[in-house]
């Protein structure tokens, strides 16, 4: 099973963005809000497996903004598609998420690629934890 | 020896007006121009950096060049095999047909392959060229003009990829769709059914 990671600008995933979030977060998010600097989609011979929307705050850092897998394809598929994400920002020097905290299996997985919590948000009642991985 | 612009005593040369005079330091004479030789130096002095994606753009288009060349030869000699089979068909394939047929092949292969260096040059040379972009940008930012310029080149860098990944993130489209409708018939059924 071999991952494809396609990158996709924002011109373009604005036409993909309400479906993809609605398919992993289970609600809408309207495409006009988004500001990324481009978006990558993880796909194999299955079909598809997640996203991940980014933006640069500079050269050197990312921030993955929203992203995860399709519920179809939790497990190997989803663990192989965010290390090809993971490989694929790997020319910035750092990345930085927003977690929620009773997102256990994404901390897990997260920490155990080696990121590490830097911080801690609250918006909207709901707790965020800020995680970052210096390459 | 004394210091230029000061007497012996290390106090400065006044000019009839009583304004210091000759102290070798354009600053002093026009505080305008001091300030645009500073800015200048820092302009000069400032480390560029080229984004992750210029690299990868090339990346990508070198390895899409590769996989079409490595494809040409093949689609040739199946175009080839299926004119001397239709030549068969029409009463036989004759010694001279077969050998202008072959000629004829090699020829678009030739021209395809010669088409496909010239567009991943034009295509290399895209990459490469917002990666100049990108430079530029950091030197306004590290000027102090704008740092708003990042994620614009960015842009500039996904737009050469996107010809080459059009097919596949069009069938991504299609298959995310497949999903987000569900999760709408799922909200749906779980609202009851109502509007």
């Amino acid at each position: 099973m071999s991952v494809t990671v396609l990158y996709i600008s924002p011109e373009e995933w604005v036409k993909y963005a309400e479906d993809s979030h609605a398919a992993v977060f289970k609600e809408f998010r309207p495409s006009s809000i988004d500001r990324i600097s481009y978006a990558l989609a993880a796909t194999d011979e299955s079909g598809v497996i997640g996203y991940v929307t980014c933006r640069e705050t500079d050269s050197e850092s990312l921030y993955w903004q929203h992203g995860g897998a399709v519920d179809t394809r939790y497990g190997v598929a989803a663990y192989r598609g965010f290390e090809a994400f993971l490989d694929n920002a790997k020319p910035y020097k750092r990345v930085t998420t927003l977690v929620r905290n009773d997102n256990i299996k994404y901390l897990h997985l997260l920490m155990k690629f080696g990121f590490r919590v830097i911080g801690l948000r609250c918006v909207k009642n709901e707790i965020f934890l800020e995680l970052t991985i210096e390459f | 020896m004394a210091t230029p612009g000061l007497d012996a005593n290390g106090k400065p040369l006044l000019d009839a007006n009583g304004n210091p005079i000759m102290t070798g330091l354009i600053g002093d004479m026009d505080p305008k121009l001091a300030a645009y030789q500073n800015a200048d130096q820092q302009m000069v002095g400032a480390k560029t950096v080229s984004s992750p994606w210029a690299n990868m753009g090339t990346n990508q288009q070198a390895a899409d060049q590769a996989s079409s060349l490595a494809n040409t030869g093949g689609i040739q000699a199946g175009a080839l095999s299926q004119a001397e089979s239709n030549m068969s068909m029409r009463g036989g394939l004759g010694g001279g047909a077969a050998s202008r047929m072959g000629r004829a092949s090699a020829d678009n292969a030739a021209m395809a392959r010669q088409d496909i260096n010239r567009q991943g040059a034009s295509d290399s040379l895209g990459a490469q060229m917002t990666g100049a972009d990108m430079t530029s940008a950091n030197d306004q930012a590290n000027a102090g003009i704008t740092q708003g310029v990042q994620a614009f080149n960015t842009q500039g860098n996904i737009k050469n990829l996107g010809g080459s990944n059009a097919y596949k993130i069009a069938k991504f489209g299609t298959d995310i769709k497949g999903f987000g409708a569900g999760q709408s018939a799922n909200a749906l059924a779980a609202s009851g059914g109502k509007k």
